[in-house]
């Protein structure tokens, strides 16, 4: 659709207003589910679903923790084993734990190495009650910070279990881990845009925060681009509502693609 | 194909900003704010946005009356991009809002869609607290905007007495709506949704498959939420041309070639 009234200088944003596909730039989704969620319906949340999205909207890799991964403490994370397995080039999986079971924890961590496509640990403090310093957690760190792997931890300002300053603790004391913080603290995201440009190793991630107005150009002017990774809580969202966000925020084409492709790219050493 | 944002605010928030992440659940940020109509303007031209239906926050934050009053001083600056909306109170109170004098006020200054903020303004939408101004607004087509933001039970008991209500849902949150929203399209045919929460994905394409396009409106409840998020939901959705011309506008224009002041 041809906006001609459009002034944004972005010829990233031109070319999807025209074409409604960002063609010239892949993007990779750092925060993104599969399955059915128990609080909302998703027409989309099926893998195979997902995957003619992804190709639709060109996203070249998801990094996912599934929803029964996240809610059930027995089946939990087989559907990202077999996810990755089933779409090595397109899915990397988060392994969830769930603070109250330790049950099946030593057993998934001997096979961790082993597994492919497993770039590090997703928690959700809020919704599992225990708190991101918690000592349940210890045992993961470790392991994260001893191979240098990912940590998608869900944050939200003000919040008993997950504020942002546990990350500015735990960021601090595991040096060697990389920690995203999921949606970026909503109602604290002053206090995560400062600690995102102060800790080396702790970033930004939009997933629901991007889509407030005047948010992603004030994490860019504060924290820098490079800070930023897209996330969107697919198949939730349509990356392309927060790809949007992203193009019509007012940063540069160059900053917009640190943004949705090669912050992750350095990330994870691809 | 023109492009018309059906749901934005100019003004500043008494609190900068209570963004509704799902029903009841409110999350407080800073955002950045229209003062006026030539910043919101400006927003829309950047996003290439042709034109917009507008509030004032003080509409909630004030007072309706106060808000009504500001909301036309703004879009007397820009009478060709910017479509104004009144809100409205119960005229048992406030004998203004009887239809016989809102009415021709409305129809003086060009206005043609009202809101109603009944939490806010502590009041009942319901026959019982102003069944005299509810009954004429379903009769004359007028477009009602209201949000769930406090829940939905009280959408779903105005429809229930007033089922030809034109109702345009906005401001409803992240959490996907369909299992409020599918009974209520199914159930009434003047039951519309403004698109600025509309992350879902597949959802613009759901509701086309299903209820059709005529029932969605693009907006983007700004500065709740920045345009560009709705805007290339809308773009990206894989739906055809007309659908994508109907959410655009032409739906929106409809409903107001439907009122009758």
């Amino acid at each position: 659709m041809r906006l001609g009234r459009m002034t944004n200088p972005s010829l990233l944003a031109r070319e999807f207003a025209d074409t409604g596909r960002m063609d010239s730039q892949p993007i990779i989704d750092m925060h993104t589910h599969m399955g059915p969620f128990y609080g909302t319906y998703l027409p989309e949340a099926s893998l195979e679903t997902m995957i003619e999205t992804m190709d639709r909207e060109h996203i070249e890799l998801i990094l996912s923790a599934p929803h029964s991964a996240l809610f059930d403490p027995v089946g939990g994370n087989r559907e990202i084993r077999a996810a990755m397995a089933q779409y090595p080039d397109r899915v990397l999986g988060y392994y969830v734990v769930n603070p109250h079971y330790d049950h099946d924890l030593e057993r998934d961590l001997a096979e961790f190495d082993s597994v492919g496509g497993y770039i590090g640990f997703k928690v959700l403090p809020d919704y599992h009650k225990y708190p991101l310093t918690g000592e349940r957690y210890r045992r993961i760190y470790e392991f994260a910070n001893e191979r240098g792997l990912l940590l998608l931890s869900h944050t939200w300002g003000h919040s008993p279990y997950n504020p942002p300053q546990m990350i500015a603790e735990l960021s601090r004391e595991y040096g060697n881990m990389t920690f995203l913080l999921g949606h970026s603290a909503p109602g604290e995201t002053d206090y995560a845009i400062g600690l995102a440009k102060a800790q080396p190793n702790v970033y930004l991630e939009l997933c629901d925060t991007g889509r407030l107005s005047g948010m992603i150009g004030k994490m860019v002017r504060e924290a820098g681009a490079e800070k930023v990774l897209f996330g969107t809580d697919f198949p939730w969202y349509d990356p392309h509502y927060m790809l949007g966000s992203v193009l019509f925020s007012g940063i540069g084409d160059e900053e917009i693609r640190h943004i949705v492709y090669y912050n992750a790219k350095r990330l994870l050493g691809r | 194909m023109r492009l018309i944002d059906s749901s934005c605010a100019i003004g500043y928030k008494t609190v900068n900003y209570e963004v509704v992440n799902h029903e009841n659940f409110l999350v407080r940020e800073k955002v950045k704010q229209a003062r006026d109509a030539g910043e919101l303007l400006a927003e829309l031209d950047f996003c290439g946005i042709d034109g917009a239906v507008v509030s004032h926050q003080t509409m909630a934050d004030v007072d309706p009356d106060y808000g009504n009053r500001f909301v036309m001083e703004e879009v007397a600056k820009a009478p060709d991009r910017l479509y104004p909306t009144w809100t409205i109170l119960p005229p048992v109170t406030e004998a203004q809002y009887a239809p016989e004098r809102l009415f021709p006020a409305m129809k003086a200054s060009g206005v043609k869609m009202l809101r109603a903020y009944p939490e806010r303004n502590r009041y009942m939408l319901s026959r019982v607290g102003m069944g005299e101004l509810l009954g004429e607004i379903e009769a004359a087509r007028i477009p009602l905007y209201l949000s769930p933001s406090e829940g939905w039970p009280m959408i779903y008991e105005v429809l229930k007495e007033y089922p030809n209500l034109t109702v345009i849902l906005y401001n409803y949150g992240l959490w996907s709506h369909s299992r409020f929203t599918f009974p209520l399209f199914r159930a009434y045919g003047n039951v519309y949704i403004e698109s600025g929460d509309m992350q879902t994905a597949g959802e613009i394409k759901e509701i086309c498959g299903k209820f059709g396009s005529e029932r969605i409106l693009f907006g983007s409840d700004f500065p709740s939420n920045a345009i560009g998020g709705p805007l290339a939901a809308l773009l990206g959705s894989g739906i055809g041309r007309e659908e994508l011309a109907n959410i655009a506008s032409l739906n929106l224009e409809r409903l107001w070639s439907e009122v009758k002041l």
